[in-house]
């Protein structure tokens, strides 16, 4: 019998269309480094973008934190295998992938290696998805959406899957962007996802973004790092941040980082533009800027973005001297089971 | 085995349980076919599952594509190269812990089948029909037997099997219901009574007879167990029901038997025991079922060739380690060495079987091209316990259908589901999906 | 094991209210914020434990297995780990105290529950017995049927207990054989011959002057049995007695020459026959000869030279052959003249069917059970086959194959009624003998006289031989001696190792136990009794002296190296690999069985640990040290292995050593509670004081066992009550007995609601 009745942090599914935004790459930064803190678990990535480039450039960043970062990667000592989507939205073979993926060390080995040669070494991403929620507990998993909802949608069409999310998934955050990249999938998922939905208006990631000067401050601790080559060969300036901010605000919904809008039901005009009708029973909102918030956001998208890989102690570590002094008794309600 | 020879007529007639004289096996064959739709050969279904993992470095051939050198543990099978199928990355999602903790042996085991994670219980089992109890119940009418459940290993066991793992889970891959396993038949003689009587060749008359007599006490005991349900509880009730579909089933079985009122002749002398030898006991329950196949007795076979976690050792390849506690060999090169050979040693064993069920020509092919046998196992690294690129293939072409002699490499995480799905189309059982299944798999067929 | 807790949220509310917060903060937060919030926090929530949850009062009894957990571990000093400041005794006892008292108050406050028994199909074991007290007829189901599956560790919990079809076909194969043999009205089949020789190796030599086979005949019935026996002795040898055995059972001797006939001049050989009644199914068969002074005078290579000594090498059956004095068995079911009529056969059928059912029948079931024989002799068939047909009907009808006991109100999950005399009996009589009750038991049902005469019954069916079928069933599993059928030691390191050896063990644990139970001897004989059963080939295992012959007597142990149940061949055989000990699995197999604290399964990703992984360097005991570094694993282990290690004396079948290969044996041990031992003989004192916790752990399991369900939380009360009562009677095994008999689950049931119950998932930490 397991022992003990607290549950793990949230586990959280990420989807995207790596290669069409540095946002995307930062994003999946950004959730690594909330698992680091243990404050979830990236427990599922999958692309939208059909080439191979983009599925390796997501392993590489997974690799990067591999083992180190989630209880997942630890137990089976590999990386999760990636999604892709071999269908839906055009190839984007852009820099921002091919530039880490092509760097090579002095002995011409490459400075990333990855295990994705052919279509084979990435996954079902509708496999992916809802394999990763049938692990976790209820209540206790969300998805950031940073990229179009081919996936999602795909996943969301195999039996059982709406309950199953409907059960486990708390929401989900989304783009604009990347929504109305693929409007057909877009339609599909307001109409078929059980929960609420959070979007992040375009608008927005203009509004914060993530600060090129980081890249050479921020990131000084490690000589190589996929998400800054990444960064700096997609043309290393201010880059909008949506995802980034979908990332925040899905693992950070206590902080508040952000305002949401009321309630209501979303709509894909004609012109691919996002609507939100305003109905009392609706559960969709759009994520809205909180000016009192924008210095906290800025700096935890840093903080988080550039942080190292954790090696998570699995074991209670040997000598108990270096142990962290005991926190006060926690006065919380028990998880219920 | 007893030697049983008749004595001179002076002395007296041989008697009960002797082997009558029988003519060769193929020699029989249109005899034995006896309830087959004339011209059209039936497909047969068949599982073939290996406890503990397989050394996947030793089973998985280089290249996808058209088989070239066979790997270690394959290499028996280089004669039936042509005639074999080598899937790659299929995976059991269900097999893994998900939020049930240890347990994969009860797991893997349970959920092998019937694409569904089994709930973690000794006593209050539930996992999911498998997919051959499906084909059996939709279309096993055509035959005697809707499916056949064997094994090699009794699975006697006191206690736990796996972690709070029921042993229901392990001794067993067949489920007809959610609650409700098959055990598989681990005796010879048992198998033998089962396909072909006592042994005892009765007249036409005393089996119609005896066929009448089992009907009334069916139907006398089927009336008892109604007006005995009448007021239990439902949990009362539901054992009561098991007890009646099985009467059910026996009853549909005896009316096949009188509609071709012949008894099969197995064209060997009936077994006694349960041979210590591994290969010999293999041969021995493969021989029979090839005969069941032959005279389309079934068309659908569960084959338990060990239970998953078991420590049987291999004394007849020299190995005097249990199974189980070898797979988990931190990698140390000497037991990974006989984790390879008992692999291996398993796949001689299904070869010999491939040989017999090639030898059975039927019409202008033979039993084995009719066939899609799976030979698999629940897990792939038995040492890590891990649920994905299960070690798969199938032998047979199901009827001329398959494009074998080849690996097929999935994408990652294509669930098993996929395949026997896609396996239950061809058994003519057409369901929207199955277990965890996401669609069917593609690139078996010919096309 | 099985305490399971399905409905915890539901009470918890109740009765968390009334626990007094105030205590909980003074007698448990001090401890727990002290000594294990450092590691078990949601941070590291070390070994899966986030003590978060287990912050209130509530959560004593929301979470009562993660606190009875909690408790043990502290109890057992096993937490808090070395390094981590320990808890001073005072505080931790508070703490105990306190927890334990919440606990007991919650039992208190449940209503009494018997809870449900599902209706057990008869396993394997009572459908033979069964058959066996019904007909006479020995049947073998274990040969016969597939294996019925077990859950809480025992085969007969009735849910697990399912009928397949497989199963129905053999169940109506069996009621046709069974019939045929307990009546023979079928015509015999001509006789035929079957022979084991050694040249076609289906027999083998035992010893010099005795071989022996396994083999299957098909009929019961008269055999003629041949001995060849090749060779002849000098001219004036004595004549030898020739024994034959069946299953061990000395069954027929004779006197057979072994001098010179003088007929045959090369290749002496001459043949014994006789003339024995054998029974249908596999047995072992042995011929030899017994006390055969001569060979002992004989060198190696004389011992089979034919003209120097007489020896055995076939044994053939020719048969069946009918017997002159009729069917022994027919007169125990046609007790009258069937051809007399009607009445005479309804009273066959009558009389039958109430003890094939186990209660009284009505009219209307005997009439339509006399219907068989119409319908045999309609067939043409006599009206010996007719009762044939109408037994068949019986021994597969669901009265015979099932115990099904009957709810006034089978959806009242509340109200709570007494069980009949009648599902009493046979609550008895399936407990006690695993099979159906006798007639002085089902006649005091009948007529109500049942419960008044309850411990004299009890006391009576214990004293019957068919009580041998407890210690096999119920000690069988719960001691895992079952497993002595599937283990298979390595025969180049165990050359020892055979059938013989192992009936052998089986025996001597079969009969200590049973010796417990009629003597009525105090539990703690159980773990460090002075004496054992024995037979020669046991003895010379055990190296001690003076025991002879293959019967088992009671011997008394004076060496100090052995010494109750753990020191049994048996036990230290299950608890082995084929090649050699494992003290993980012995540990195991103490917490499990005998300390009734199980082990968690590990954390999902941390593979069980498997010695046979380990290399070959060092001694086992270094190799473990080394994998107890790993302090997550060492939580459990450091108990675990302690007390595996003090078996090490004992191989892996059970041989007493001092050296394991060139490693010499080291079982002293510190128990994670500071108590130590230097000698096997010293750990069972240890445990010994530990006398409690091992009653209530045969409690659960015998309760278990008894009801042929899985324990509930409702059934804690009675545990408890059992406990107290043992107690004060210095744990013997007959009040365990008895109170088990007398207990509220045993004695009642109530119905149950009409919608399956789904149980929450666990929370898995990691």
């Amino acid at each position: 019998m397991q022992f003990g009745n607290a549950k793990p942090p949230m586990g959280v599914v990420f989807d995207c269309d790596m290669g069409e935004s540095i946002d995307d790459a930062l994003a999946l930064a950004v959730l690594y480094g909330l698992d680091g803190k243990n404050e979830c678990r990236v427990v599922a990535v999958s692309t939208t973008n059909p080439t191979l480039a983009s599925a390796a450039f997501c392993e590489v960043v997974g690799r990067f934190y591999a083992g180190a970062v989630s209880a997942q990667f630890a137990a089976s000592g590999r990386t999760l295998p990636v999604g892709m989507a071999t269908s839906g939205i055009p190839k984007m073979e852009t820099p921002m992938l091919t530039a880490p993926l092509s760097r090579k060390g002095a002995d011409g080995a490459p400075i990333y290696p990855h295990g994705i040669q052919k279509i084979v070494d990435t996954a079902d991403p509708a496999a992916v998805v809802r394999n990763a929620f049938t692990a976790q507990h209820d209540q206790n998993a969300a998805m950031v959406l940073a990229g179009p909802a081919v996936t999602l949608a795909a996943a969301l069409a195999l039996p059982g899957v709406k309950d199953l999310i409907a059960r486990k998934a708390r929401y989900l955050v989304a783009v604009e962007r990347g929504l109305a990249a693929h409007p057909a999938s877009a339609g599909t998922l307001f109409a078929e996802w059980p929960g609420s939905i959070f979007v992040v208006p375009e608008s927005m990631g203009e509004r914060y973004r993530f600060p090129a000067s980081a890249i050479e401050t921020a990131f000084a601790w490690s000589p190589n790092h996929p998400v800054v080559d990444a960064f700096r060969a997609s043309g290393n300036k201010d880059a909008p941040a949506a995802g980034v901010l979908a990332a925040l605000h899905c693992v950070r919904t206590d902080k508040k980082y952000f305002g949401a809008s009321a309630a209501g039901t979303f709509d894909l005009g004609t012109g691919g533009k996002l609507t939100l009708k305003p109905s009392a029973e609706g559960r969709h909102h759009w994520l809205e800027p909180d000016p009192a918030q924008s210095e906290a956001v800025m700096a935890a998208m840093v903080e988080l973005a550039s942080a190292k890989p954790v090696v998570r102690q699995r074991f209670r570590p040997r000598p108990v001297e270096q142990q962290v002094a005991p926190p006060k008794p926690p006065e919380a309600k028990p998880a219920k089971p | 085995m007893i030697t049983r020879k008749a004595l001179p007529r002076r002395m007296f007639l041989r008697g009960a349980g002797a082997a009558i004289a029988l003519p060769a096996l193929d020699a029989m064959a249109p005899a034995l076919a006896s309830s087959r739709i004339p011209g059209k050969a039936p497909v047969r279904m068949a599982f073939v599952y290996v406890p503990n993992g397989i050394d996947m470095r030793h089973w998985t051939p280089e290249n996808e594509g058209p088989l070239d050198k066979l790997p270690r543990i394959l290499a028996p099978l280089e004669r039936h190269k042509d005639n074999i199928t080598v899937l790659s990355n299929l995976t059991h999602n269900n097999g893994r812990a998900l939020l049930d903790g240890a347990g994969d042996h009860g797991r893997c085991c349970g959920a092998y089948l019937t694409g569904v994670q089994p709930r973690k219980s000794v006593s209050d089992i539930k996992v999911g029909v498998s997919c051959d109890q499906i084909v059996a119940q939709q279309a096993g009418g055509q035959t005697r037997f809707a499916s056949l459940e064997v094994g090699l290993e009794d699975a006697r066991q006191a206690g736990d099997c796996d972690s709070g793992y029921s042993c229901a889970y392990t001794n067993n891959l067949a489920w007809r219901s959610e609650t409700q396993p098959l055990p598989p038949i681990l005796d010879p003689r048992a198998l033998f009574e089962r396909l072909f009587g006592k042994g005892v060749a009765l007249s036409p008359e005393a089996r119609a007879r005896e066929g009448k007599f089992r009907r009334s006490i069916l139907d006398f005991v089927t009336e008892d167990t109604r007006s005995l349900q009448a007021n239990l509880g439902p949990t009362d009730r539901r054992k009561l029901d098991e007890y009646l579909t099985s009467i059910r089933e026996i009853e549909a079985q005896i009316a096949k038997a009188e509609k071709d009122n012949s008894q099969i002749d197995p064209g060997m002398a009936k077994p006694y025991g349960v041979p210590a030898d591994f290969a010999e006991h293999f041969k021995l329950m493969t021989d029979m079922i090839t005969v069941a196949f032959q005279a389309d007795q079934t068309r659908v076979l569960t084959f338990l060739v060990t239970r998953e976690g078991t420590s049987r050792a291999y004394r007849e390849i020299g190995i005097p380690d249990g199974h189980h506690p070898l797979t988990h060999h931190r990698n140390d090169p000497a037991m990974m060495e006989k984790v390879a050979q008992i692999n291996t040693y398993h796949v001689e064993q299904f070869t010999k079987w491939l040989d017999k069920l090639k030898a059975a020509k039927e019409g202008d092919s033979n039993v084995l091209d009719n066939s899609m046998i799976v030979y698999g196992a629940g897990l792939s690294d038995g040492n890590r316990h891990t649920h994905e690129d299960l070690p798969t293939l199938i032998a047979g072409k199901g009827g001329n259908h398959f494009k074998t002699g080849r690996r097929i490499v999935y994408r990652k995480e294509t669930p098993m589901s996929n395949l026997f799905l896609t396996m239950m189309d061809r058994m003519g059982v057409h369901a929207e999906h199955f277990g965890d299944s996401t669609g069917r798999v593609e690139g078996l067929d010919l096309a | 094991m099985g305490i399971r807790v399905s409905v915890a949220a539901v009470f918890a509310a109740a009765v968390a209210n009334a626990a007094e917060t105030g205590k909980f903060e003074q007698a448990v937060q001090p401890v727990l914020s002290k000594s294990c919030a450092p590691c078990h926090n949601e941070r590291m929530a070390s070994g899966g434990l986030n003590l978060k949850a287990f912050s209130t009062p509530d959560s004593i009894h929301q979470y009562r297995e993660g606190w009875e957990r909690i408790v043990l571990k502290i109890r057992t000093g096993e937490m808090p780990p070395p390094g981590v400041p320990r808890p001073d005794p005072t505080q931790a006892e508070a703490l105990m105290s306190f927890v334990r008292g919440e606990f007991e108050r919650a039992d208190r406050a449940l209503k009494p529950d018997p809870g449900r028994v599902t209706a057990r199909r008869l396993n394997r074991a009572e459908y033979a017995n069964t058959i066996r007290d019904l007909l006479g007829v020995e049947f073998q189901a274990d040969k016969d049927f597939p294996s019925d599956d077990s859950g809480h560790g025992f085969d007969n919990i009735g849910d697990v207990l399912t009928v397949s079809p497989v199963l129905m076909e053999k169940y109506l194969n069996a009621a046709e054989r069974i019939a045929a043999r307990a009546i023979g009205g079928d015509p015999m089949p001509k006789p035929m011959e079957v022979s084991f020789e050694l040249k076609d190796k289906n027999l083998r030599r035992v010893g010099p002057s005795a071989v022996e086979t396994t083999g299957r005949l098909d009929w019961d019935g008269e055999y003629q049995v041949i001995i060849g026996m090749p060779g002849e002795r000098g001219k004036d040898a004595a004549p030898v007695t020739l024994g034959f055995w069946v299953d061990g059972k000395l069954v027929h001797t004779m006197s057979v020459e072994t001098k010179p006939s003088g007929l045959v001049y090369f290749n002496p050989y001459s043949e014994a026959e006789f003339r024995i009644r054998l029974t249908e199914g596999e047995h072992t068969y042995r011929a030899g000869f017994i006390g055969d002074e001569f060979v002992k005078t004989l060198s190696e290579k004389e011992v089979f030279n034919n003209q120097k000594n007489k020896f055995l090498n076939m044994i053939r059956f020719i048969g069946p052959q009918p017997s002159k004095d009729g069917h022994p068995l027919r007169s125990r079911v046609v007790v009258c003249d069937p051809e007399t009529g009607a009445a005479c056969v309804n009273r066959i059928v009558a009389t039958l069917a109430r003890k094939a059912y186990r209660r009284p029948v009505t009219a209307t079931e005997v009439a339509k059970l006399a219907r068989f024989v119409d319908l045999a002799k309609a067939e043409g068939l006599s009206t010996d086959q007719g009762i044939q047909l109408a037994i068949r009907a019986m021994l597969v009808s669901p009265h015979f194959l099932f115990r099904v006991e009957r709810d006034p109100d089978p959806n009242d999950a509340v109200k709570v009624h007494q069980i009949s005399d009648i599902e009493l009996a046979s609550r008895l009589s399936y407990f006690l003998w695993s099979s159906m009750p006798d007639e002085e038991l089902l006649k005091l049902a009948e007529t109500r006289k049942l419960r008044p005469a309850l411990d004299q019954q009890v006391k009576r069916m214990l004293a019957d031989p068919k009580a041998a079928a407890f210690a096999t069933n119920f000690a069988g599993q719960w001691l895992e001696v079952r497993n002595l059928e599937s283990v298979k030691p390595d025969p180049q390191k165990f050359p020892d190792w055979g059938p013989e050896l192992r009936e052998a063990m089986k025996t001597e644990t079969r009969m200590f136990f049973e010796s417990l139970l009629r003597e009525n001897r105090p539990m703690s004989d159980f773990l460090n009794a002075k004496y054992t059963f024995l037979n020669e080939r046991l003895a010379k295992h055990y190296g001690i002296e003076g025991v002879t012959g293959p019967e088992f007597r009671r011997v008394e142990l004076t060496d100090g190296r052995r010494g109750g149940i753990l020191t049994h061949a048996s036990v230290l055989t299950v608890t082995s690999y084929p090649t050699r000990t494992s003290p993980v699995i012995r540990g195991k197999y103490i917490l499990q069985n005998i300390l009734g604290a199980p082990p968690p399964a590990p954390p999902p990703d941390v593979p069980a640990l498997d010695e046979e992984a380990v290399g070959n360097a060092g001694s086992m005991r270094q190799q473990l040290e080394k994998h107890r570094s790993n302090p997550t694993c060492a939580s459990c282990h450091s108990r675990m292995d302690v007390l595996g290690f003090g078996l090490e004396n004992y191989d892996a079948i059970g041989k007493w050593r001092t050296a394991d290969g060139k490693f010499p044996i080291d079982v002293g041990g510190t128990l994670p509670n500071g108590k130590s031992f230097a000698t096997p003989a010293e750990m069972n004192v240890l445990l010994n004081a530990e006398l409690p916790d091992f009653a209530r752990c045969l409690t659960e399991k015998m309760l278990t066992y008894a009801l042929g369900r899985g324990l509930e939380r409702y059934d804690r009360r009675t545990v408890d009550d059992i406990q107290r009562k043992l107690a004060a009677t210095g744990y013997r095994f007959e009040t365990l007995l008895l109170e088990t008999v007398r207990s509220l689950p045993f004695q009642s049931r109530r119905g149950e609601i009409s919608q399956a119950k789904e149980k929450p998932k666990e929370l898995a930490v990691r």
